[in-house]
């Protein structure tokens, strides 16, 4: 059997599932930021799996971009976080009602 | 070895440096900004002077630009043509007017932050390059860029916990929707073999019946993600609930900065496809959520009393009526002109209500809701005239600028779709009349109640709301020149 | 079976299986872990088709920094005691998350189908990668070229986050 880039897109693909499914389901604010981590990696593996099969750069150039923006998204996140412990002293998505329709 | 690649294309010529001068004036404001506002740190004045200098230059350098042809710079990953300097115009000006409006109310919040412009530039940078994006890559950077820092103005008032919440709600749906966009750019990678949207649009019709559901997969999985961002059904929950928690100002923002620069990346991701591709998958669905935001804004808009809800509400439901202006034009491409006229409408309309919004003196500790209008009329009379001014235009009553919008959607709308969708959106019209009619009821009808809110004009709110509602009168009684203007720039 | 495929086979393993143990383990730190724990077998799949700067980068940015700065804030904020929120959740979201999951799976697995049978040629075959010095050096030179306006943009992103979280962190000056 011979590598083909279409495994990796497989292991992509599975990995931006688990990662959505883990925002739906998980409760706390701090695994909820993981799972976004974990959906921009699988885009990532996705790129790369494509720039390979197309035998491309591009795909392998984004992957870096979109590395320096989850790096910069994720430092936001937890400092939006900590802004909200301070507050309200939780980081349980659930405990958040204050705004409801 | 020799070079494998060249830079001679990369750098941009002379004359298209001059017609990217708005946005490098803006790249360099912004960083000016952030110097000079090391000079006094206690206050933000210095801050707020070079930031209102920065956006008066760059948009009198986008109107200076206007003769320059259009090109696609970088090796194709920008545009520059009258589309994106309509866009730049637009974002510009509705940054500064609330920029200048609303700064009584960062006095009054005791906000002394001078971050609160350095983030304000930076989110209007991500801004102008997403509405002239060309390139999946160039689109993913900007959106991030538009919404950083705008999760972070969100969270400004850091005492109250409804804006942490609003926040937090806002960045992790934001943090998903941007996760999407990038998987579903992917695909349309893998199927296409480009990342710049005009190749890609090149390669669609020899794209062969195995790598079809491939593309439309990932066209779809971006249309969503910008759906969201425009807050489209079925992705619109987020928006009542960040607009009633965020600050005034920042929440117009919001409904201008992000809407304008969302919906000029919609209207180029959705015309990248032809009509009809892969059994028309891609116009019915945009038809629906186009049908149903409308409905379901034009409708539950009526029982809101907090204001800024009300807001969001009529933003989903022109949200809807601007996406019918997309999806006429996927089969007519010429009729696109309606929709930046009605994005140009809205966004005057909503810059000048959330500048009279901020005027109210309530806002720490809760929303201001329709009873805090009761009795304008007999204590601020200027203040009703305006109010009314900018929610006629939203409603789309004639002699407003509003009116010429919603036209002209209509029309493109009528010239495709059948007798029934059109009075189902005539009928949304009336509906979501009432609701901003209600409001003018409230303010010169009731009597005035002790308990309501104060509302105070500032110099610079009264400056920069005259502005906005002699534009929206001005083009609404005089529409020639502006509304043929817009109508005939294409995609 | 070559060591190719051996080796593509236990590290996609140990990505998948910590993946799924981020979203399914009950304390924050074990989910942070597994995620680290992730990221390393992602790099390593990265190196095993040929991309090697992406690889390293993913190291460096991924796990040396993002992570640390995760398990920094998880312990900042106490959050490392385990939390039962699984139970919470009601059963009924539960089912429809992992009903919801493998539906979308099954359409993805569909409309990927025909990736299996690329067999697309392009400029950079691995033959031509080596030949022209590397993928380091051909990645480098197509970023300062081709890519040129995202990493100016880029750059302002890092800009804006650096603002952003300072002034986030800053006390209140009344």
């Amino acid at each position: 059997m011979q590598f083909h880039p279409w495994m990796l897109l497989s292991v992509g693909t599975a990995m931006f599932f688990i990662g959505l499914i883990g925002v739906v389901v998980r409760r706390n604010l701090l695994v909820i930021l993981m799972c976004i981590e974990l959906m921009l990696n699988a885009g990532n593996i996705c790129f790369v799996a494509f720039s390979r099969m197309h035998q491309n750069l591009n795909g392998d150039l984004v992957a870096v971009f979109v590395m320096t923006v989850a790096a910069a998204e994720s430092a936001v996140g937890l400092g939006l976080i900590i802004a909200l412990y301070r507050t309200l002293k939780t980081v349980e998505s659930e405990k958040l009602q204050l705004l409801r329709d | 070895m020799q070079p494998l690649f060249q830079l001679a294309d990369t750098i941009p010529s002379s004359l298209h440096w001059q017609a990217l001068s708005p946005l490098t004036l803006l790249a360099v404001g912004t960083l000016l900004t952030m110097v000079l506002s090391v000079v006094r740190i206690q206050t933000r004045r210095p801050a707020q002077i070079a930031a209102m200098t920065t956006l008066v230059f760059a948009l009198i350098a986008v109107f200076g630009s206007a003769s320059i042809p259009s090109a696609d710079l970088f090796r194709g990953a920008l545009e520059v043509s009258p589309l994106t300097r309509t866009a730049w115009a637009i974002m510009i000006s509705s940054v500064l007017a609330l920029m200048v409006g609303c700064s009584r109310y960062l006095t009054r919040e005791r906000i002394h932050l001078s971050d609160y412009y350095h983030l304000l530039l930076l989110a209007l940078l991500g801004a102008c390059v997403l509405a002239s994006a060309r390139d999946l890559l160039v689109l993913f950077v900007s959106l991030e860029l538009l919404s950083l820092p705008i999760y972070t103005l969100v969270a400004f008032r850091r005492n109250d916990p409804r804006c942490n919440e609003a926040s937090i709600k806002y960045f992790v749906l934001g943090g998903v929707g941007g996760a999407i966009l990038l998987f579903g750019s992917s695909f349309v990678y893998g199927a296409t073999g480009t990342i710049r949207l005009a190749e890609i649009a090149a390669r669609i019709p020899g794209l062969g019946p195995e790598m079809s559901p491939l593309f439309l997969m990932g066209w779809l999985l971006v249309l969503a993600a910008l759906l969201f961002k425009v807050a489209s059904v079925p992705f619109q929950m987020w928006k009542p609930d960040v607009y009633e928690g965020a600050p005034v100002p920042v929440a117009g923002v919001m409904a201008t900065l992000v809407t304008t620069a969302s919906f000029f990346a919609l209207a180029r991701w959705c015309l990248l496809i032809p009509a009809g591709f892969m059994n028309g998958v891609a116009d019915h669905l945009l038809f629906a959520s186009a049908m149903l935001s409308m409905v379901l804004g034009s409708f539950v808009v009526i029982g809101q009393t907090n204001l800024k809800r009300l807001f969001a509400y009529s933003s989903i439901a022109n949200t809807g009526t601007m996406m019918l202006a997309i999806s006429a034009a996927r089969s007519d491409a010429s009729v696109i002109g309606a929709l930046w006229v009605y994005l140009a409408a809205y966004a005057i309309a909503n810059v000048g209500a959330f500048i009279l919004l901020s005027l109210s003196q309530t806002e720490a500790d809760q929303g201001v809701e329709l009873v805090d209008l009761a009795g304008l009329w007999s204590k601020k009379p200027w203040i009703v005239m305006f109010w009314s001014i900018f929610l006629l235009s939203m409603a789309g009553f004639p002699f407003t600028f509003g009116f010429w919008g919603k036209w002209l959607v209509l029309k493109s709308f009528a010239a495709q779709a059948g007798l029934g969708w059109v009075l189902v959106v005539l009928g949304c019209s009336v509906v979501s009349g009432f609701a901003y009619l209600r409001p003018i009821a409230v303010m010169t009808m009731r009597a005035p109640d002790e308990t309501s809110a104060k509302w105070q004009w500032s110099v610079a709110g009264l400056v920069a709301s005259t502005v906005a509602a002699l534009a929206t009168l001005g083009f609404g009684i005089y529409p020639k020149h502006m509304v043929e203007l817009l109508k005939r720039i294409s995609l | 079976m070559n060591a190719e495929i051996i080796a593509f086979i236990a590290l996609s393993t140990i990505a998948l299986v910590s993946a799924l143990l981020v979203v399914l383990r009950e304390n924050p730190v074990g989910s942070a872990f597994s995620l680290i724990l992730s990221f390393f077998a992602v790099a390593g799949l990265y190196a095993l088709v040929g991309a090697h700067f992406v690889a390293a980068l993913q190291i460096l940015v991924y796990t040396g920094a993002i992570m640390v700065l995760f398990v920094f804030v998880v312990m900042l904020l106490n959050a490392d005691k385990p939390v039962l929120d699984f139970l919470k959740t009601s059963k009924w979201i539960k089912m429809t998350g992992a009903a919801a999951g493998i539906i979308l799976l099954i359409v993805t697995g569909i409309a990927l189908q025909p990736a299996r049978t690329i067999q697309a040629t392009g400029p950079w075959s691995t033959e031509q990668l080596i030949a022209s010095g590397g993928h380091t050096r051909v990645l480098s030179l197509s970023m300062f070229s081709d890519h040129l306006f995202a990493f100016e943009l880029t750059s302002f992103l890092l800009l804006a986050a650096i603002v952003a979280t300072i002034a986030l962190a800053k006390r209140r000056r009344s």
